[in-house]
């Protein structure tokens, strides 16, 4: 297969050589030995006997656009073997560079005795089997699918983009874990097997037809106990994919959703998922959903556990949840209510009140004309035109408010604060605290404020309070074994109080229009 | 003889700390070695100590108008609420007061070169560097543009630098320009990829004073400036890199981690870093860009084990935002044979 589609790519190629190599080896192999294989580029299958000894059948294939990179090919690309009668190592290795035109691929087909203990590694081989083993099998790759099938002992695999199938026909005794980042999981055990499942995934489902009993979910985690308890543990995750956990021969109609029937228990009639084939997943290249529309002529409330949100213009209010995504919203006319568990959010004009919260990611509101609540757990949290009162929380970032009409009370645990005013406004509370950072307030030369300004630090010749406004008076003293610097004072014949604090950090206080 | 008149040339860098590692043991050597030096730099150390307890006095207004006068700078007016200075330059005040009154001083001509800005093609010092005495009145007052290509990409010891600005007059060339105080005011100008003036970048970006708003100004702009260039040097990469791991500044780093981003050239340090950020980073704004920094090689076919083994760790870990894990899986999605 894999010298097939080599080939193929190679016809593309002008005048395209190739040159393939079939061997085979044969070692001892103690019974209760270990085999361990390392292939980067080609499939492996691994088929356990009752024969003494390892057989290595080897395949080994070469395309190059012209002669002189096939040769450098064909040296670049070693099949390595070693080890004596305990424990056997087989491994591709291979030197060209990602620039070399030369391409190889190595396939191998190992019998081993059947209680051998299996190591493989593969990366980018289309697949790693493994069948009719006894011993501990583990497997891992980045991409390819992985089978064991027929596997008695304790088994791990852990795949990056490949589906994982567990197939057996017995009861499994010994523990299992499957794990697989972008890949689905397939198990397919006796139907009366015993097992303490534990399945986690974020996008996908768990799905079985299996007595399954007490089933809890947590977040991205389920466990529950298949047919009675005392059966090994079986921990399968897809963290993008599905988990499919079925009984072999079982009825393909009897598969039903666990987060279903803990969702909705009282949902009646079969369930019925379709899958592709018993034995066989379709890869699934599963990414977050978006949900995307340039126009929502009204109000507009979603909440997903997943999800991506990218619309143009809501004619109401907008609520929306997410447990992860990005959100961007053009203009809503309505109120505004966002909440996201991780993810940056981008809001454009904003009529109504906003309240926006994201746990991770940076906010951008372009115009909240009205004002409102931001707050993100870590990120820069910018806002370039704030109508009314606005409140800015940061866990952890810059924050930025290009020109601001009403109140602003912002805080960051780690950030600098950059906060300007409205030129037109006289007077207005301003409150900014960042527990390490550098405080810039810009406002217009007439504006009027009771000045009230304080850094703490443990640097003894901190730099001070700068200001562009006369009658600040500055003080120095010890604060908690800290040096503070307040500055306090009346700024065009006193307003409203504007109260700036920052340990380790600078504060200024710029007048618009003054060049520094 | 000569070794002994280059070394007492070379104690008010001493005294300042503005000494390289390298030359600074050989002029300890040296002054353990020989008396007369040893006692000249006992004097000196005295007479340094007794200057900093002196009062932070203004020289009289008269005194100082005349001498600004003298120098061809007129006061300018300003309502700013006086700096407290660093210690550098309180030093430096302090000094520049005993040298208009007494019309001169042999320590503030030496000080007026924390920065070694030495023509290209000098050999490294190995001997005490023997810098000429400039006037005071030079070091407070005058202004020098610089062409980068003039000077020496080797900054020595940690010169403290102020004020800081960047400036492109002409965005259709090459050139940018740095502008900086020393002790006096420094305009450096060159091509955006002149080792001289990298150097000076990187300088800026990881030895700013470690709370100044031009750290993050200086990311800013070296975001703007070298990003769209596909030769941008691998140094401002590694200088983010260095910010990124070392700043505890968390809007800085999510700065430097942002421009690292938009890098073209990724060399393995930097990818190191990114690793490191996505896995211990305690700002989530900086792991989602790390990860997003990361998917970017993974899609030109640029990551490594490393990196990989990171992304599938932080996709399976149960604690870490949903955000992150998603993003790491769809970072690990894109490698393909």
């Amino acid at each position: 297969m894999t010298a097939i589609a080599l080939f193929a790519c190679a016809s593309l190629l002008a005048a395209p050589v190739s040159h393939t190599e079939r061997f085979v080896r044969d070692f001892p192999l103690d019974a209760g030995g270990t085999l361990w294989i390392e292939d980067p580029i080609g499939a492996v299958d691994v088929v356990g006997s009752d024969q003494d000894g390892v057989s290595v059948s080897v395949v080994k294939v070469v395309v190059a656009p012209e002669g002189t990179s096939l040769k450098e090919g064909r040296e670049q690309t070693q099949v390595l073997m070693g080890g004596d009668a305990k424990s056997r190592l087989i491994r591709t290795v291979v030197n060209g560079s990602p620039a070399a035109k030369w391409k190889s691929n190595v396939a191998y087909v190992v019998r081993v005795p059947r209680a051998t203990t299996v190591h493989i590694t593969g990366q980018m081989g289309e697949h790693i089997k493994v069948t009719n083993i006894a011993g501990t099998v583990t497997a891992k790759n980045t991409n390819g699918e992985i089978t064991l099938d027929s596997i008695d002992g304790p088994v791990t695999v852990d795949s990056v983009n490949g589906n994982i199938h567990f197939l057996t026909e017995a009861r499994p005794s010994d523990p299992v874990q499957l794990t697989t980042v972008n890949g689905s999981i397939e198990v397919q055990v006796n139907g009366d097997s015993n097992l303490d499942w534990i399945a986690q995934s974020i996008t996908g489902d768990f799905k079985t037809n299996l007595a399954l009993r007490s089933p809890r979910i947590a977040l991205n985690t389920m466990r529950g106990i298949v047919n009675g308890p005392g059966g090994p543990s079986l921990v399968t995750t897809a963290v993008m994919g599905d988990v499919f956990l079925l009984s072999r021969g079982g009825s393909p109609n009897e598969i039903r959703s666990v987060k279903m029937a803990v969702v909705r228990p009282a949902v009646p009639g079969p369930q019925a998922t379709p899958v592709a084939s018993l034995g066989v997943l379709q890869q699934q290249a599963r990414v977050i959903e978006t949900i995307e529309q340039p126009l929502v002529n009204g109000p507009f409330m979603y909440a997903t556990k997943l999800g991506n949100f990218r619309i143009g213009e809501i004619r109401g209010l907008a609520s929306i949840q997410t447990g992860a995504g990005q959100v961007y919203l053009g203009t809503v006319t309505g109120n505004c209510s966002v909440r996201s568990m991780g993810g940056p959010l981008e809001l454009g004009d904003i009529y109504g009140d906003l309240n926006a919260h994201t746990e991770a990611g940076e906010i951008l509101v372009r115009n909240a004309r009205k004002g409102g609540e931001l707050s993100t757990g870590g990120g820069t949290l910018h806002v370039i035109y704030a109508g009314g009162a606005i409140s800015l929380h940061n866990g952890g970032g810059d924050i930025i408010v290009n020109q601001a009409v009403g109140a602003v009370e912002a805080d960051t645990r780690s950030g600098d604060v950059m906060v300007t005013m409205d030129p037109r406004l006289h007077t207005q509370h301003v409150s900014v605290k960042t527990t390490k950072g550098n405080i810039v307030l810009n406002i217009g030369g007439r504006f009027a404020a009771d000045i009230d300004a304080t850094i703490l630090t443990t640097d003894e010749e901190a730099a001070g309070v700068r200001s562009d406004f006369n009658g600040l008076t500055i003080k120095r003293d010890t604060f908690n074994g800290k040096t503070r610097v307040r500055a306090t004072g009346k700024i065009g014949g006193g307003g409203e109080k504007i109260e700036l604090y920052t340990e380790d950090g600078e504060i200024q206080i710029t007048q618009q229009g003054v060049t520094h | 003889m000569a070794e002994c008149s280059a070394m007492k040339e070379s104690f008010p860098l001493l005294l300042t700390e503005s000494l390289d590692a390298q030359t600074r043991e050989a002029s300890h050597l040296h002054i353990e070695n020989c008396a007369k030096c040893a006692d000249e730099w006992n004097g000196m150390k005295e007479a340094w100590r007794l200057m900093g307890e002196l009062p932070e006095l203004e020289p009289p207004a008269r005194i100082k108008q005349r001498f600004l006068a003298e120098i061809g700078v007129a006061e300018q007016k300003t309502n700013v609420v006086p700096f407290h200075r660093r210690p550098a330059f309180k030093w430096l005040s302090q000094a520049a007061a005993v040298v208009i009154l007494a019309g001169g001083s042999y320590f503030v001509g030496h000080r007026s070169q924390p920065i070694h800005v030495q023509p290209t093609g000098v050999a490294s010092v190995e001997r005490i560097p023997a810098a000429p005495i400039q006037p005071a009145a030079f070091s407070i007052a005058e202004t020098r543009t610089i062409d980068a290509a003039n000077i020496n990409p080797n900054i020595e010891g940690r010169p403290d630098i102020q004020n800081v600005q960047f400036s492109d007059v002409d965005p259709n060339d090459d050139q940018i320009q740095l502008a900086f105080d020393v002790t006096q005011h420094v305009t450096v100008t060159g091509a955006r990829n002149d080792k001289s003036m990298v150097r000076l970048m990187a300088y800026v970006m990881e030895n700013e004073d470690r709370m100044s708003p031009t750290r993050s100004r200086a990311i800013d702009w070296v975001r703007q400036t070298y990003t769209p260039d596909k030769s941008t040097s691998p140094e401002i990469a590694q200088a983010l890199a260095k910010v990124l791991r070392n700043d505890t500044h968390e809007g800085v780093r999510i700065k430097a981690v942002d421009a690292l981003k938009t890098m073209p050239t990724t060399s393995g340090d930097t990818r190191e870093a990114l690793i490191a950020a996505l896995k211990n980073d305690p700002n989530p704004a900086v792991r989602i860009k790390a990860v997003d920094a990361l998917a970017k090689l993974a899609a030109s076919g640029q990551l490594d084990s490393a990196a990989v083994d990171m992304l599938r760790q932080k996709a399976m870990q149960d604690d870490e935002n949903v955000y992150v894990r998603t993003r790491a899986a769809e970072a690990l999605g894109k490698i393909h044979p």
